[in-house]
């Protein structure tokens, strides 16, 4: 399984989906993506992990770089529906003390 | 025991076929679907930091499970040259998530291999 990433603009709020796994060959897909949509759209973004079935390091590096260009613009990130098994990443790294994560 | 070999490149488009490889071995021997999300954590996590901090990749990637009745221990050798720092593993958040999924874990900064354990729930 490698990744898809779905993305779609609601209320100016863009809704980014990462679909399957992200990890040191599929994360820098992910943060090209997500920055250019940073650059064109400057606007809040939602992360929605429903689909997101894993993640490593470097996927976890990328979501800082992205919190760090959002906090540098006033914008913000919010992730929501981690999967138990992606949540517990956050939780040992204690990046879910960083991020805004929602069920 | 049963000691199986997996020879692999060290190249990040291989990191799936390493975690699928593992949760197959892990799922055949009878761990839980907990224990076996925190493999595929694990091993790559494992190769992920090899990949990072020795950047010569034209020699491969060794993996030997050795399986137990009651556990597996698994052991990846970078076979690259270059040096590995112990700076290297204090600094990176591969090792603090290897550190905590795995019931046993060591390195060899000389050999470049790392080795963890991992045991099956309520075998003894």
């Amino acid at each position: 399984m490698s990744l898809e990433i779905e993305s779609k603009i609601q209320d100016s709020i863009i809704e980014i989906k990462p679909i399957g796994e992200v990890d040191i060959y599929t994360s820098p897909e992910l943060k090209n993506q997500i920055f250019s949509l940073i650059e064109e759209r400057n606007t809040s973004i939602i992360i929605d992990g429903e689909s997101l079935e894993y993640i490593d390091s470097t996927g976890l590096g990328v979501l800082m770089s992205i919190y760090k260009k959002m906090q540098e613009n006033s914008l913000n990130l919010e992730i929501i529906n981690l999967k138990p098994n992606i949540y517990k990443l956050f939780d040992i790294t204690g990046l879910n003390k960083v991020f805004n994560i929602r069920e | 025991m049963d000691k199986i070999l997996l020879k692999i490149p060290k190249k990040s488009e291989y990191m799936s076929t390493i975690r699928l490889t593992s949760s197959s071995l892990f799922n055949l021997n009878g761990f839980n679907i907990d224990e076996i999300e925190d493999i595929k954590v694990i091993i790559s996590e494992i190769c992920t930091f090899f990949i990072m901090n020795l950047s010569r990749s034209t020699e491969d990637f060794e993996i030997s499970y050795q399986v137990f009745k009651n556990k597996i221990i698994v052991t990846v050798a970078d076979l690259n040259d270059g040096e590995l720092s112990e700076e290297s593993l204090n600094n990176d958040m591969s090792i603090l998530i290897i550190e905590s999924l795995s019931d046993n874990f060591n390195y060899d900064l000389n050999n470049k291999t790392i080795t963890f354990e991992k045991n099956k729930i309520g075998v003894d």
